[in-house]
């Protein structure tokens, strides 16, 4: 799923819930942290999302040994339940005499400050876009939005191969990548709010009194469409952190001595039948941190727009 | 109708040429090239050696030069030719196009199987422990990833089990049907169908739990319509109501999206080919850049824009034609 | 003396000496090269015994990309082109000039022209004669600029063929060229059918024709290529399998596990048998594993036109903090060499010497070395390493070492192409140097001050005037003196901190029989044959 079809996925998410479509209502605090207590999906996203943080913050004190220590007889160290494994390396150790364990921790913040650095810039250009585009319309619109589709239509691992080959591959070239695949999903969903806001009476009657136009972006849209951004945005972390793990398989992700869990999935590809623990462990840290980022949105999204479910 | 195709035609078309054009400038930008590449190899060859065959190549053209002579080419059906294996490019994808379309074609009809009979109970059995289970396979579906899933299937199926192989491709099932009806040589199928399963059910799998999730929220909205439950009012049995009546009409806004997802998963699901070895276009653009086979890059890039924009007219004309208020309206 | 003033028995004898000296393989940094026909000691036809034959299945880990020999610079290309293809003479195990369309040669016109006479009665696998008409257009095409042919330089101040008479042909050099035998040994050099190629046009490279002991029968693409033995061979032996397929198996697990099914019957060539497997491959009873040492090395290369690598203490320093032992057991699993200078000792021109001027593991050391060039800890570099799997966990291994003395080193692991086109830019500090050569010659293109291959860019004028010397030395006792005083130099510089030497790796089905693995990493095809 991370292949090719980034946008798409989170497109569909998106449009199944008729997201854009809908006014959003109130977010007040109290409403919220209600309806959390009540959702068991809600609140079991936010458990995981939860540990991966806290992990990822706390990786230095918790890390039991250091990530890039390669010690010789910790090479293929079997999980401590199997047997000739110790607990003084609960998921054993890898091809290099590394912990796996203590990787695994270290690389939670590789992924999660790809994933923040990544959704911000995209949500932020994204939404400027779409704004922009929806509220000028015309020559503008049609230009942002004919990017879009060329972007949609460029085929996002090739592109994401030639950024890395032109910049070398690193941290900063993967969020670049990443970023210019995603803020397309942002520019529809804000123009689409845009666009209808804009037949609105209100607009109508600020716009005859002279208020400039980005003071009506600015009052009107930006704050319509911000639960939509931030349901977006929620689910597309899962994405990103999915897509750096994938562009990291590829070999295109951020350099040694960084852990990255794609990083240790693909090196563990190499030892599948002797060493199945190095692929275990940081595939099953990646499933986990997505299912809850995943559930979380979805929570967030019956939240804001709770017509889907109902 | 017309106007309408021709427009979308002429977006594409623009689309297509810009595509070319970004990935000439790119290949420009690109360090390192095909020449480099190949006496990386043959450190007895020296600085005039590799000046004399980028020469030879055409690789020290200019990159406008080269943009206009290959759209030039490219408009009356070249391709180009190339430079590492030295046929023509047309010909390389046209050998790898199958595989991946293939594949593509199974990975679809394995998703929508499963995802439609979810989709639909789902939705009827609102807040059901049904309904519990259905959300709980469509995020876990969102979530996983296809690389991990494959490597999974692989630790699982091939190391493990032994039933199934880990990668590779023999050849299509479609194209042994025939032989396999005439001889009663069913054993042949089975013998080339093992090697789709393991990719296919990877890419299925998040397909499917995209597609029951859009199935059931588009269910749900039709089933509130006023003739579905006119319909129900008037005593149609409720199996006629839901397919006849409430699938149908939910399928449609679902068509669209599968419509993005073949485009996507032709112009190449590259991570699910790198970890099968599948002989696909996805695989084979990759070569191309890491080679610096830049007619070849271009060819791909192309060829998979193209499959992704003409399936996204396609869905379009298709939406049209089959959607009622569409056509009414 | 210059070349061309020596009489031609002399000349030649020099061209002999270079091409023993480069015995077996050539080339190829990225996989072993093949050149030659080690195979071509075989018994003769009337020697093979009932049941010999059988189809020999090998897996590879690359597909070549065109079997236009003229057409291709890469190994496994190469190493399929061996098989289908007759090139004038061949180099046997031992590195001999041997006959191959040619019987016999002389040197004429200053040592600028070899005549070949031809054997008579040899046919191309389509049936058409391969006469001195044929050597003349095959260089011709292999000259001509449309044909770009990567591997023409092969040939040197290669100028024209000349048909003499019907079997007679005078290839004429530009100047006297001593290494002539190794382009005109290998496949790209090999004569070609007129015929077929203006029949095929650009389809010739998917759709192969030689005069080689094995005929092309097919090639499907990301699958596999199947030759089958031509019986009416004359320039050696005919071989001794019916059929050869070379499979294309990109997954390591995939390939390792045909082979244990015995789906396939061998593992040779490139990366076919990864390092990682040795140890489970070794456990399998029914598996034979042949190894040999690679001509091969893998070293650091400083970047000598910056700091602080211009301080030859921090050279010292870094080529003290490395523990090659660890290297070895983690990247390698133990399988390979330690290298003590720029040469492995696989190559002919190898000083011994240089094990006395060895840097030992010592990290106080390096750290004192590390101080007193005033170095401060927490000192950043950078490091080019290309993307293969045992060059980047190596990498990783360094990077490690040197954090223990201090230094924080940035490995760049890049494919082939970024590999190539940013290290010569000179923009890193420590490169990973990996190479595959057959002759000492390398030492020119790797440290020579004007050499293709030089990415520590320094310049050092005795080094370069004894890599020059070396390349016109006429006898070997000479060249070697000079080739010990270059090693000395570069040791004594701390240029280079040679780290291993690698192994090539086969493993067969015990039902292959007669299968010996050759110093390119390629089993000798034309021997091995299969119980059936």
């Amino acid at each position: 799923m991370a292949d090719s079809t980034l946008s798409q996925v989170v497109g569909s998410q998106a449009m199944g819930t008729g997201l854009s479509a809908e006014p959003a209502p109130d977010v007040a605090r109290g409403r919220f942290v209600k309806a959390l207590r009540r959702s068991p999906k809600g609140l079991a996203g936010l458990l995981l999302v939860g540990l991966v943080l806290a992990c990822a913050a706390a990786a230095p004190i918790l890390a039991p040994h250091d990530p890039a220590q390669q010690v010789l007889g910790w090479r293929f160290l079997p999980p401590a339940w199997a047997t000739g494994g110790s607990w003084e390396h609960i998921l054993g150790g890898d091809n290099l005499g590394r912990d796996i364990f203590s990787r695994i921790l270290v690389g939670a913040r590789t992924s999660i400050a790809v994933a923040v650095v990544v959704v911000t810039l995209a949500a932020t250009i994204g939404s400027l876009l779409g704004a922009v585009a929806g509220y000028a319309g015309g020559i503008v619109d049609n230009i942002i939005m004919r990017l879009a589709d060329f972007l949609l239509a460029f085929p996002f691992l090739l592109l994401a191969l030639m950024i890395m080959a032109i910049l070398g591959p690193g941290f900063w070239t993967m969020v670049l990548a990443l970023s210019i695949a995603l803020w397309v999903n942002y520019a529809r969903v804000v123009r689409g709010e845009a666009l209808r806001i804009e037949q609105m009476e209100f607009v109508e009657a600020a716009r005859s009194i002279g208020v400039p136009g980005w003071r009506i972006v600015l009052g009107h849209v930006v704050p319509n469409v911000i639960p939509s951004v931030l349901v977006l945005a929620t689910l597309e972390v899962a994405l990103v952190i999915i897509a750096e793990a994938a562009l990291s398989f590829l070999g295109l992700g951020v350099q040694p001595p960084t852990p990255s869990w794609g990083k240790m999935i693909s090196e563990g590809r190499d030892f599948l039948y002797d060493a199945p623990w190095m692929v275990l462990g940081p595939g099953l840290v990646i499933l986990m941190t997505s299912v809850g980022i995943n559930l979380f949105g979805d929570f967030l999204r019956d939240f804001i727009d709770p017509r889907t479910e109902r | 109708m017309l106007p309408l195709i021709i427009k979308r035609i002429g977006y594409a078309l623009i689309i297509i040429a810009g595509i070319a054009f970004v990935v000439s400038a790119m290949t420009k930008l690109v360090p390192g090239d095909p020449v480099d590449v190949m006496a990386a190899g043959n450190p007895g060859m020296t600085e005039a050696d590799k000046a004399r065959l980028r020469s030879q190549l055409g690789l020290d053209r200019s990159m406008m030069d080269q943009y206009v002579s290959y759209l030039g080419n490219a408009l009356q059906g070249d391709l180009g030719t190339s430079l590492r294996q030295r046929v023509p490019t047309a010909q390389l994808i046209l050998e790898r196009l199958p595989a991946t379309a293939e594949l593509t074609l199974w990975s679809m009809v394995l998703a929508l199987l499963v995802a439609v009979p979810i989709g639909v109970v789902t939705a009827l059995r609102r807040d059901s422990p049904v309904d519990t289970a259905g959300t709980v396979v469509a995020v876990l579906g969102v979530s996983t990833p296809s690389f991990l899933l494959g490597v999974l299937l692989i630790l699982l199926f091939s190391v493990q089990l032994g039933w199934l192989p880990a990668s590779g491709y023999k050849g299509s099932v479609i194209a042994a049907i025939p032989r396999a009806i005439v001889e009663g040589r069913f054993d042949l199928l089975w013998q080339k169908a093992r090697y789709f399963l393991l990719p296919s059910v990877s890419l299925a799998f998040g397909l499917m739990a995209v597609n029951a999730r859009l199935i059931r929220s588009a269910m749900i909205e039709t089933i509130r319509q006023d003739y579905v439950q006119f319909a129900r009012a008037k005593g149609v049995p409720p199996r006629t109501v839901v397919l006849r009546h409430a699938l149908r009409n939910a399928i449609i806004p679902v068509i669209t999206m599968i419509g993005l997802q073949l485009g996507n998963l032709l112009s190449g699901a590259i991570v699910a080919e790198t970890v099968f070895a599948w002989p696909g276009i996805g695989r084979l653009s990759v070569q191309a850049i890491t080679t610096r086979d830049y007619p070849l890059v271009q060819a791909t890039v192309l060829i998979t824009a193209v499959l992704f924009v003409a399936m996204n007219l396609i869905v379009d004309l298709l939406y049209h034609v089959i959607d009622p208020r569409m056509r009414h309206g | 003396m210059s070349l061309d003033q020596i009489n031609p028995q002399e000349f030649l004898e020099l061209t002999y000496a270079r091409a023993r000296q480069s015995v077996l393989s050539r080339r190829a940094v990225l996989g072993g090269f093949a050149a030659l026909a080690a195979a071509m000691v075989l018994p003769d036809r009337a020697a093979f015994a009932e049941g010999r034959g059988g189809t020999l299945r090998i897996g590879r880990d690359q597909e070549p990309d065109s079997l236009d020999p003229q057409k291709t610079l890469v190994a496994v290309s190469d190493q399929t082109n061996n098989w289908i293809y007759e090139p004038l003479a061949r180099l046997d195990t031992d590195g001999n000039v041997v006959p191959g369309l040619a019987e016999r040669w002389d040197v004429t016109d200053n040592n600028k022209t070899i005549v070949f006479h031809l054997r008579d009665g040899v046919t191309f696998h389509d049936g058409s004669p391969v006469d001195a008409e044929a050597c003349a257009w095959t260089t011709q095409r292999i000259m001509d600029p449309a044909t770009a042919s990567p591997s023409a330089y092969l040939l040197g101040p290669f100028d024209k063929a000349e048909v003499i008479d019907r079997l007679t042909v005078a290839y004429q050099f530009k100047e006297p060229f001593v290494p002539l035998w190794i382009g005109l040994s290998s496949p790209a050099a090999a004569i070609l059918p007129r015929k077929s190629i203006e029949a095929l046009g650009d389809q010739f490279g998917r759709n192969p024709v030689g005069c080689g002991p094995f005929r092309f029968a097919g090639w499907a693409p990301d699958t596999g290529i199947k030759l089958v033995r031509f019986d009416d061979y004359k320039c050696g032996p005919v071989g001794a399998p019916d059929e050869v397929q070379f499979l294309y198996f990109p997954e390591d697990s995939t390939r390792i596990a045909a082979l244990e099914t015995g789906e396939i019957d061998v593992l040779a060539t490139g990366q076919a048998v990864p390092v990682d497997a040795v140890r489970r491959l070794r456990q399998n009873g029914e598996i034979q594993l042949l190894s040999r040492a690679r001509q091969g090395l893998r070293a650091l290369v400083f970047n000598m036109s910056k700091p602080p690598f211009d301080d030859i203490r921090v050279r010292q320093a870094v080529s003290h903090a490395i523990d090659r032992e660890k290297v070895l057991a983690f990247a390698l699993d133990g399988n390979g060499q330690i290298a003590h200078g720029p040469l492995p000792t696989t190559i002919p021109g190898y000083s011994k010497a240089v094990e006395t001027l060895d840097y030992a593991y010592d990290q106080a050391k390096a750290k004192a070395l590390l101080a007193e060039a005033g170095q401060q800890p927490g000192l950043k570099l950078r490091m080019i390493t290309s993307d293969m799997p045992p060059v980047r966990r190596t990498a990783e291994i360094v990077q490690t070492e040197l954090r223990d003395i201090g230094i924080e080193l940035e490995i760049q692991s890049l494919p082939v192409a970024e590999w190539a086109s940013l290290s010569s830019k000179g923009e890193h500090h420590i490169f990973f140097m990996a190479y595959e050569y057959n002759d000492a010659d390398i030492l020119y293109a790797a440290l020579h001050s004007q050499g293709s291959y030089n990415r520590s860019f320094h310049k050092d004028p005795t080094l370069d005037k004894l890599l020059e010397g070396q390349r016109v030395a006429f006898d070997p006792a000479g060249r070697q003196a000079l080739l010990d005083d270059a090693q000395a130099l570069i040791m004594r510089q701390a240029y280079w901190a040679p780290l291993f030497e690698p192994l090539n790796f086969a493993a067969l089905s015990s039902a292959v029989q007669d299968a010996a693995l050759r110093s390119d990493g390629d089993i000798s095809v034309s021997t091995a044959w299969i119980e059936s």
